[in-house]
């Protein structure tokens, strides 16, 4: 009884037997199961079709899962969809904002979807100083380079100070500098909530990630730390796995 | 709380982007000024050729007669040819065959454009009016020739038909169709706007963030509809007015004018937001809406009075809302119809407005294809 209360403690993402069929036959997501820690980076790694996105559409409550159950804290997605959508963060893969509002009305936008106790406007404040935006808080999110949009996407996603935060290949397409910003970022939010992101990038993944699962074509092939599935492919970096579960 | 935030920001958007604030608030001006100047008389200027077979005085008076229409060009010819018909130099012949000296076979024949129906619709009662004026003539001078009596017109004519029309106003030719475009200007830029709101935020990504939010599919529904809505009735007032300055529309009730102009914004808007809900792409929504806008236009009696049209085709135009809403505004305009008059169409109006807002959010999907 205490083991079993002392794993609902330390895991915030509970996945059972996850499957996404599409189109009555197309099956994205195949039985999986996982579990996140919080306060931790977790990873979701897999060539192009895997189905890491699908997952993750499915944990953001995007997609209805074909069958099984997620759990976020202790609510069952199934009934509880608008609770959860109170405790996640999403930052998509492309960065989602209205062009024609400027950084603090994307802001704004999103946030007000919440319930916030404290000063919106000081929270605003403090989350695009976090994300090094403030300073740029009137132009419009049109005339943004693509790792300050990045940014500002982020920003959307963390104002309502949210306890998982999901990133869709968040550094897909920027420049190192922009990347490291990124990571940097992510580090820093690991601190309070938990990460969950999908990435291609396998330095990133080894970087970031404190646990990872690894799928193809639907399924987990490997999961664990970064260092625990080097040792599994007996491989020198995420790469040479990648490379090896390609084939 | 929510709903207004999302109206908020939506009309932000919409006003930060003033290419399409000129699009939106020019095409009532525009269009109306365009339908305006089409349609803006009763033809004029109809060439017709006419032919004396037997030249004399009865048919120099139907001549004179005929001359008095200003509306009518009479080019005399000396047989029919039917290529000036064809090739569109005349819209018709009047063939006249009065002879003085045998007025048993008098007669007056015309020979119509089918393309334009202009001899037949717009010419005949004319032409009846001096074939009328020439007979009253003939029997007036037969009286005197074999009876020596002398008659007045009323005696020749007792019976007098009038026509006028069942309205306080003094209606003009623009008038049938200015109160229609009041409500087809309205369909035409607020569906349009409406149908690609949804759809655009899915193609941004935005649509799927939003969803990963609190805010529900009402939410966000009432909110863009609230924020189209406003926009729709600055269109309404624009179109109105345009038509008001341009061309002095007739206007009846200005309250019951405004209210159905209203309820076409608030239809219209729904009507948008449902094909947005239901389509997956801009392309799509644009071409669903413009397929909507044409059937509106087609059924909403612009064209054809309902009693022309086929009696399944008037069962079915009895299911399209915008039906109603240009038979309000018509009869609001130019007959000063009242509140009891229109009150079912409004509650028609209401009842599709409803049903359109209810379905745009049943349909409205979470998930992009």
């Amino acid at each position: 009884m205490k083991e079993n209360t002392e794993h609902i403690e330390k895991s915030i993402i509970e996945v059972n037997n996850l499957t996404k069929v599409f189109d009555g036959n197309k099956i994205a997501v195949n039985s999986i199961s996982f579990t996140v820690k919080k306060n931790s980076v977790f990873g979701l790694l897999g060539p192009n079709g895997s189905g890491k996105t699908t997952t993750l559409r499915m944990l953001t409550t995007i997609l209805h899962p074909t069958s099984g159950e997620i759990k976020i804290g202790a609510l069952a997605q199934g009934d509880a969809k608008q609770k959860i959508r109170n405790e996640i963060g999403y930052v998509p893969q492309q960065n989602a904002l209205y062009s024609s509002l400027t950084l603090w009305e994307n802001v704004e936008l999103f946030f007000a979807a919440y319930t916030y106790d404290g000063d919106r406007k000081a929270r605003i404040e403090q989350v695009l100083k976090r994300v090094d935006l403030l300073g740029e808080k009137d132009t419009l999110a049109g005339n943004l380079s693509g790792g300050m949009a990045k940014r500002l996407s982020v920003a959307c996603a963390i104002a309502h100070k949210p306890k998982i935060i999901f990133c869709d290949e968040v550094t897909m397409g920027l420049d190192p500098n922009s990347r490291y910003a990124i990571w940097d970022l992510i580090r820093e939010l690991k601190k309070t909530s938990t990460v969950v992101l999908t990435t291609h990038y396998m330095d990133e993944a080894q970087k970031l990630c404190d646990e990872l699962i690894i799928l193809r074509e639907g399924a987990i092939i490997a999961t664990g730390s970064p260092n625990s599935i080097l040792k599994q492919f007996k491989a020198t970096n995420l790469d040479e796995v990648f490379e090896e579960i390609s084939r | 709380m929510k709903v207004l935030t999302i109206a908020y920001f939506e009309i932000k958007k919409l006003f930060r982007d003033w290419r399409l604030i000129v699009i939106i608030a020019s095409q009532p001006i525009v269009i109306a000024a365009l339908v305006g100047l089409i349609s803006y008389q009763s033809p004029t200027d109809i060439n017709v050729g006419f032919i004396d077979y037997t030249p004399g005085h009865y048919s120099k008076m139907f001549q004179e007669e005929l001359s008095k229409q200003k509306d009518l060009n009479l080019i005399t010819y000396s047989d029919v040819d039917e290529t000036l018909i064809k090739e569109g130099r005349l819209r018709g012949f009047i063939e006249v065959n009065i002879d003085d000296q045998d007025l048993s076979n008098a007669s007056v024949n015309i020979l119509n454009d089918p393309s334009g129906r202009y001899v037949a619709f717009i010419a005949q009662p004319e032409i009846t009016r001096a074939v009328e004026e020439v007979s009253k003539n003939i029997a007036a001078d037969n009286l005197i020739a074999t009876a020596g009596i002398r008659v007045s017109d009323a005696e020749l004519n007792p019976v007098k038909v009038n026509v006028s029309d069942a309205t306080p106003f003094e209606l003009k030719f623009f008038d049938y169709y200015g109160s229609a475009m009041m409500v087809l200007l309205i369909i035409l830029v607020v569906v349009n706007l409406s149908a690609i709101s949804i759809t655009n935020e899915r193609i941004q990504g935005t649509f799927e963030r939003l969803f990963v939010t609190p805010y529900t599919k009402s939410t966000i529904i009432f909110g863009k509809a609230l924020a189209l809505f406003l926009i729709g009735v600055i269109v309404a007032f624009i179109a109105n007015l345009s038509l008001y300055l341009m061309f002095h529309v007739a206007f009846g009730n200005v309250w019951l004018i405004a209210l159905i102009d209203t309820l076409v914004v608030a239809t219209s808007v729904t009507l948008g937001l449902m094909v947005s809900s239901l389509t997956y792409t801009v392309v799509e929504s644009v071409q669903l809406a413009m397929y909507l806008f044409f059937v509106s236009v087609l059924t909403t009696g612009v064209f054809a009075p309902l009693e022309s049209t086929q009696k399944t085709m008037q069962l079915i135009i009895k299911f399209v809302p915008f039906y109603y809403a240009v038979d309000a505004s018509r009869r609001i305009n130019m007959l000063d119809a009242g509140w009891s008059q229109v009150s079912a169409n409004v509650y028609i109006l209401i009842g599709s407005f409803l049903t359109f807002l209810v379905l745009s959010i049943v349909f409205l999907r979470r998930e992009a294809k």
